[in-house]
């Protein structure tokens, strides 16, 4: 199914209301709380305008006298910008080894930022707080973004946009947050500290219980196992202290398969993602979506697909025995039979014989055909579903 | 007393996707196909289990998109205009394979099968699939838990707290709306952690949420049970780790049990078996084909070559999958047990749509697993989280570390080459909305500026959606992820113009609010 109609291909408004002044009619102002039902403005009470250069071309019969009424105008929402340059510089941790930074500057701002250089260089830099820098590279205007290598876990890194000046020291334009990479294994630190929390008393009960006792910048988990250790009253019964057997967590960790945690870890989601790209592929040839089944690319609205199939079917009595190019074929009970292939470009001579269920008659045919495909460019194949090669094909 | 616990975990999730402005549309049938086969089949199970009274805990996330798609009033009716043409074309299946006894069994098994969807849909729940959920969850034998408002991915918003709290609140507040109480888990969108999240969900009450199992055991400091004890982070929220070896046996495309020779095949299907002219009024109006639900192959092998479904072998063998199953999780926990000498709980998370639609006897699979396990064995129990941590309530402290169920553990399925720009699209428009609330927090904004600024909210919170930067990633069905996204922002991005300027434009807003009638009363001040 299509998009609606790109910018570039307005249809001209026949007859009937604008559809603006329809939508300005139906497009009532919903009350609050009212169901989605009830008070869901109709657009348009014509057919909808936007499937018609799609149903040129498929066999369904069109009508070719259905209003075309010209999009509102909201329906054109434009185009995301370049860029807002509102000077920031962001940061993520993608994974234990990999960095992504984007900037938002224009593509002046860049320019300008390279002019105040007195070297005309602008630079992203990554760097550990409060330690080394481990990247430095120079950008361009129009450049927006960077993955970066750090293969280090666990580690904070900080990233900078900005210039060096006479005296050597830094021109910051922009700044991200600090971000930490993961966590590549299991930690070495290996103490054990529990806490009780009693699932009954919702977390305002517990904070408002233990408020006066929290430490600033103490989370509630952290400051309850101090007070249990500490023998704090609470009005709960409470473990003060849980032996954990000796090795148990490099033990379940062997038994988890150590190094296997990594290599499944990369499977996680296996089966949703191979079917998913197993339907995805079965999609680049068969499954098409709503919209790639109609224009490719952000400003087309306009395609064709054709594709063609042959069906040779027939029937004889049941019993008899048929082959289709020398290939015996399963008849169906009533003695019908159909055999359908794909049918490519090609010359086909395809060779039908029957013979009677006590041997003794037979009967053939010779079917012969021709595909010879002709076409403007952007005219694709249509999708087929996995259908048998053709045969008899000759040439 | 069971030796330890197994808590199925099944995530139903769909992005929003609902288009009035079409009379169909494709991706609104991933919808349609998951009622058919995942949603209405587990409802089914469970009504079979409490009919039989077979003790049994089973624990779904309902998202809030899915829950909006599932009290849509246009979508449900369109799911039953759908299910009437399917129901034809398996008459019309009734009479053309008539002469031939195997597909005219396969053909009598979908008609009866979609009438049994249609009297369960229409009559049973009276189109209330949300409420159907809910009598289970109140019946106290299903858990359900929240998710992100849109299924945004939270490890890239982190730099935006209202961005975070919005998506947890409004999720919270959606779910008081659809069940009548408060969510106690979540399930982080995508698995998605960061270290400092459970601070927005201690704030919104939830008690626990699922990370993948590096998440839990490369916490800080190492966890002495592994995944199969709940660690609890410093804000309270407890995090429970997905047991690997259960996940294998389901997941794994090579070793997983749905890819058994006996099982249905996906993708043989009579939307693209059958000739054209006899299929196409059941494909798209366009002419393509499509997949319509009927099909009549197992797996058979590796080959092309694909040999007729026959359902009752099928079903033996989901009993037999389900037995070896539940064995081995005896073996697992009675070795786990003597290991760590306090009941393990072994936690088994899935995309619940794996059940059904990609599965298509992963129902039959859990519904054969949970009369086993109440029936054939005492080696352990199932639970829910919930009841879990209410059973034990003394668990290690840690922190989790970075984490999703994503390929390679992280963030790269979502922010990689093909979906890295809708970031700062995204950053823009979330430093917009923080904006205008914040300007307009203070204020009794007129009844316009109040639904504009709702409907703002809405964009965002739509454009966020994880799926989007999935299918952008996977690379097929692309361009809609694409438009959906941009179209999101560009709405979002024309409202913001408007507001400012005080010069909403009442068409344009109605006009907005007529696409995406999600999260009905949103209070856009979370982003205050």
């Amino acid at each position: 199914m299509p998009r609606p109609s790109s910018k570039t291909k307005k249809v001209p408004a026949k007859k009937i209301d604008s559809p603006k002044s329809v939508a300005l009619k139906k497009a009532s102002p919903r009350k609050k709380n009212d169901s989605a039902e009830s008070t869901a403005p109709q657009l348009r009470e014509s057919p909808l305008p936007v499937d018609q250069s799609a149903h040129k071309f498929v066999l369904q019969p069109f009508t070719p006298s259905a209003p075309e009424p010209e999009l509102p105008a909201f329906e054109y929402l434009g185009e995301l910008p370049e860029s807002y340059g509102t000077r920031r510089i962001f940061l993520a941790a993608r994974d234990p080894r990999w960095l992504y930074a984007y900037w938002d500057f224009s593509w002046q701002q860049l320019r300008d930022a390279e002019q105040e250089s007195p070297e005309g260089k602008v630079f992203l830099q990554i760097y550990i707080p409060g330690a080394e820098r481990v990247h430095q590279i120079q950008v361009f205007p129009g450049s927006k973004e960077w993955y970066l290598p750090v293969h280090r876990p666990a580690t904070l890194f900080q990233a900078e946009l900005g210039y060096y000046r006479h005296d050597g020291s830094f021109h910051r334009l922009a700044v991200s947050d600090e971000v930490l990479t993961p966590r590549d294994d299991p930690s070495p630190n290996r103490e054990v500290e529990f806490v009780t929390i009693p699932f009954h008393y919702s977390f305002r009960q517990l904070l408002d219980l233990i408020q006066k006792q929290m430490r600033p910048g103490e989370g509630l988990a952290k400051a309850l196992a101090r007070l249990q250790r500490e023998g704090f009253p609470l009005p709960f019964p409470y473990a003060l202290r849980r032996v954990v057997p000796s090795g148990l967590a490099d033990r379940l960790l062997e038994y988890l398969g150590g190094d296997l945690i990594r290599r499944i870890r990369v499977g996680s989601l296996e089966i949703t993602e191979t079917l998913r790209r197993r339907l995805l592929e079965l999609g680049s040839s068969g499954i098409p979506s709503s919209l790639s089944s109609g224009p490719r690319g952000q400003d087309r609205s306009f395609s064709m697909h054709v594709n063609a199939e042959l069906i040779i079917y027939g029937g004889t009595v049941p019993g008899a025995k048929v082959t289709v190019d020398g290939r015996e074929i399963h008849l169906r009970p009533d003695g019908t039979f159909s055999y359908h292939f794909t049918f490519p470009d090609g010359r086909f001579h395809i060779p039908i014989a029957a013979s009677a269920p006590d041997g003794l008659e037979e009967r053939s045919v010779l079917l012969s055909f021709l595909r010879l495909t002709d076409s403007t460019p952007g005219v694709d194949p249509t999708r087929q579903p996995p259908l048998p090669e053709p045969i008899g094909r000759t040439a | 007393m069971p030796l330890g616990y197994v808590a199925p975990i099944l995530h139903a999730h769909l992005p929003f996707v609902r288009h009035p402005e079409y009379p169909e549309f494709l991706e609104e049938d991933w919808f349609y196909e998951a009622i058919t086969e995942t949603y209405l089949p587990l409802l089914d199970m469970m009504e079979g289990l409490v009919r039989d009274g077979v003790p049994f805990r089973l624990t779904m996330s309902l998202t809030p998109p899915l829950c909006a798609m599932m009290r849509d009033p246009m979508l449900q009716d369109r799911y039953v205009h759908g299910l009437e043409k399917l129901l034809e074309l398996t008459a019309k299946e009734l009479d053309r394979t008539r002469h031939d006894p195997v597909f005219q069994d396969l053909a009598r098994f979908y008609h009866d099968r979609l009438h049994h969807c249609r009297t369960m849909f229409c009559d049973r729940y009276r189109r209330d699939l949300v409420g159907a959920f809910r009598k289970f969850q109140d019946a106290g034998v299903l858990e359900i838990i929240t998710c992100g408002a849109t299924h945004g991915f939270l490890p890239l918003m982190r730099e935006f707290p209202q961005a975070v709290r919005a998506q947890v609140q409004v999720a919270r507040n959606d779910y008081r709306n659809c069940f009548g109480r408060d969510p106690r888990g979540i399930w982080l969108p995508e698995c998605a952690y960061y270290p400092g999240l459970e601070n927005y969900l201690q704030e919104a009450e939830i008690r626990w949420f699922i990370l993948d199992a590096h998440g839990v055991l490369y916490s800080e400091p190492r966890p002495a049970y592994g995944v199969f004890a709940p660690v609890f982070t410093q804000a309270g929220p407890a995090a429970f780790g997905r047991d690997i070896e259960s996940s294998k046996q389901v997941w794994s495309a090579e070793e997983g049990y749905p890819g058994d020779g006996d099982y249905r095949d996906f993708y043989r299907d009579c939307g693209f078996d059958l000739e054209y002219d006899y299929i196409r009024p059941y494909i798209q109006p366009n002419g393509m084909r499509k997949f319509t639900g009927l099909k009549y192959y197992r797996i058979t092998g590796k080959t092309p070559h694909k040999e007729p479904y026959r359902p009752w072998v099928a079903r033996e063998r989901a009993a037999s999958h389900a037995g070896n199953f539940m064995f081995n999780r005896e073996k697992q926990i009675e070795h786990l047990r003597r290991e760590m000498g306090v009941e393990p709980i072994v936690v088994c998370p899935y995309d619940a749509e794996l059940y059904g639609h990609w599965w298509y006897e992963g129902p039959m699979f859990l519904d054969y697993l949970f009369r086993k396990t109440a029936y054939d064995q005492k080696t352990f129990e199932m639970i829910t989280p919930s009841e879990f941590l209410a059973r034990h309530d003394t668990h290690q402290i840690a922190t989790p570390s970075a984490s999703s169920w994503g390929n390679e553990g992280h963030w790269s399925v979502w922010l990689e080459g093909s979906n890295a720009w809708i970031y700062p699209h995204l950053h823009m428009a979330t430093v917009r909305m923080i904006q205008l609330a914040g300007r307009f927090c203070h204020t009794q904004p007129h009844h316009l500026l109040d639904r504009a600024l709702r409907q703002a909210a809405r964009e965002l919170l739509l454009a966020q959606s994880s799926d989007w930067a999935f299918i952008m990633k996977t690379g097929t069905m692309v361009p809609y992820a694409v438009k959906r996204t941009k179209d999101h922002l560009l709405r979002f991005n024309r409202l913001y113009d408007q507001i400012l300027a005080d010069r909403v434009d009442e068409s344009f807003l109605g006009n907005c609010e007529w696409r995406n009638p999600i999260f009905l009363d949103l209070d856009w001040r979370v982003y205050a």
